[in-house]
């Protein structure tokens, strides 16, 4: 059977290859290392539940593509900021295995006609879901190339028809102090829970993506399982996951990093070599490749997406980062 | 005899944490972890720090009781400037990887890159200044320079606490140890010196 009908095969890591760990099981001590340490390397997937697992393995529709090589998904489900498993970057993945997102709701609301909770059941097994393989940002002047299974944020928030009035869209994780320790940590700069924003035309635009799946898997928990935010143009942060809440409103929603620290981090936070950030030049990123290499490359004005320029066309975007 | 042994034990015991995570980090990278150059670089930071809270606990303990202790401060402050000087090679050499103009862009733009600058060169002073021969031809200099261990505890404490950006906990471990350690001084000098009469 053959899932994915692109032209350019190569650069996509096939999945027998990204499930072995197969760098680091090179040579005998390495092995030997590997089962000393193993509690690290093993990465837990949620347990997901049937109606997922077969949405994803039928999802044969690649609809965005890149000439990059796809980053090793061992990386990827090892090398995370997502701060309510704390804040090192291999917390997620070590801290992943109490948290359990099935059953998922999402609630819906604000400045919209039909505002209302949808099952995450009932989202996957009504939608359409497609690949696509996105460079993703971070702020922190590191990269991933990563090939997501999901839907379009406008197929889901178009659902809920949000009226004229609704000018932002509001986005909020979850708080599960239980589950996650992050949250329990008294010293952290951040409040619970996480939130993010876009722009409402932000939000419609055909790049902006909602992924259930990564690799033709189940997100990982320390990848934002079950539901998060891809948008691709923006520093990885925007890109909120677990999400539980959506909001239309008619104002800027306030958005996480940006109470942390708001010098630092702005609303639109537009990948944008030419603005520089008081902790990171940005104008080079390391990037995390196919073999676990990482190499250091010239950074693109909206991650290399210019087709989301004629959104900030009469904005100065030093001014609005 | 004995101390010979105890200078080899207290030697290569500071000198395990690089040895380790040099291993890892030349023959193993991958089980350093994802970025093995981005763990290397900050565990060598954090020794670097570490080492100098040793150092600056020499003196204390001493008073405590444990008057050995004192014999391998210059020992621990030398390996403090190592840990610092594999620190900032791996900055150069594997995170900015020799792009001078990201250096000097780093340099001008970024706080947190000087304040570590800073702190190397301090930490360089006080290791050029440390062996028996310079000691003596500096007299009364030495002591005055090697005051600027404090200044140096104090820059790499802020080199740390200006890159934590989601949670104070750990840089304010490293703060509690440190006051700590300069409280004990200030205490001594402006409280106990007012009861106990000085003996010259």
């Amino acid at each position: 059977m053959t899932r994915r009908f692109s032209e350019s095969e190569n650069h996509v890591t096939p999945k027998s290859m990204f499930l072995n760990r197969r760098q680091i099981m090179q040579g005998a001590g390495a092995l030997a290392m590997t089962s000393m340490i193993s509690p690290l390397v093993a990465a837990k997937t949620a347990n997901a539940p049937n109606w997922l697992n077969r949405k994803i393995n039928s999802t044969v529709y690649r609809s965005v593509d890149t000439d990059d090589s796809v980053t090793d998904a061992y990386d990827t489900q090892r090398y995370n900021n997502f701060y309510e498993f704390g804040t090192g970057k291999d917390d997620p993945v070590k801290n992943a295995g109490d948290f359990n997102p099935y059953p998922w709701e999402i609630s819906v609301s604000g400045l919209c006609d039909k505002p209302g909770v949808l099952s995450l059941e009932d989202l996957v097994t009504s939608s359409q879901t497609e690949e696509r393989i996105y460079r993703l940002r971070c702020v922190e002047a590191w990269s991933m190339v990563v090939p997501w299974t999901g839907i379009q944020l406008s197929s889901l928030l178009r659902r809920f028809q949000p009226n004229s009035k609704a000018k932002y869209v509001a986005f909020e994780t979850i708080v599960r102090k239980e589950e996650m320790p992050g949250q329990r940590d008294r010293f952290s700069f951040i409040e619970w829970p996480y939130v993010e924003g876009l722009r409402m035309d932000e939000a419609f635009h055909p790049l902006a993506f909602l992924a259930i799946g990564m690799y033709g898997e189940a997100l990982p928990v320390q990848n934002g399982a079950p539901i998060r935010l891809v948008v691709p143009w923006k520093y990885g942060f925007k890109s909120i996951k677990s999400i539980v809440g959506i909001r239309f409103v008619d104002q800027q929603p306030p958005t996480t990093w940006n109470l942390a620290a708001p010098r630092e981090y702005g609303f639109y936070s537009n990948v944008n070599p030419g603005r520089s950030h008081p902790r990171w030049s940005q104008a080079t990123e390391r990037r995390f490749g196919a073999d676990g290499k990482i190499d250091r490359i010239p950074t693109q004005l909206f991650n290399g997406y210019s087709e989301v320029a004629g959104l900030y066309k009469d904005m100065d975007l030093k001014l609005f980062y | 005899m004995k101390n010979k042994i105890l200078w080899w034990v207290v030697f290569l015991t500071a000198a395990a944490p690089s040895v380790y995570l040099s291993i890892m980090f030349f023959f193993f990278p991958r089980l350093l972890g994802v970025d093995p150059v981005e763990v290397y670089l900050q565990q060598n930071g954090l020794w670097a720090l570490r080492f100098l809270l040793v150092t600056l606990a020499c003196s204390p303990l001493r008073r405590l009781g444990m008057k050995t202790v004192v014999r391998y401060r210059r020992m621990l402050g030398l390996y403090s400037f190592f840990y610092g000087t594999l620190h900032l090679t791996t900055y150069v050499a594997g995170w900015i990887e020799f792009d001078w103009s990201l250096f000097i862009e780093d340099l001008y733009r970024r706080p947190f890159i000087y304040v570590g600058m800073f702190t190397w060169v301090c930490l360089f002073v006080l290791a050029a200044t440390s062996p028996r021969w310079m000691v003596r031809r500096l007299r009364k200099n030495w002591v005055v320079i090697h005051k600027g261990v404090f200044i140096a505890v104090c820059a790499a404490w802020l080199h740390l606490w200006m890159q934590s950006r989601a949670s104070a906990a750990e840089p304010l471990v490293y703060l509690t140890i440190i006051l700590i350690l300069l409280g004990e001084r200030v205490f001594r000098r402006f409280y106990k010196s007012s009861l106990v009469k000085p003996r010259s």
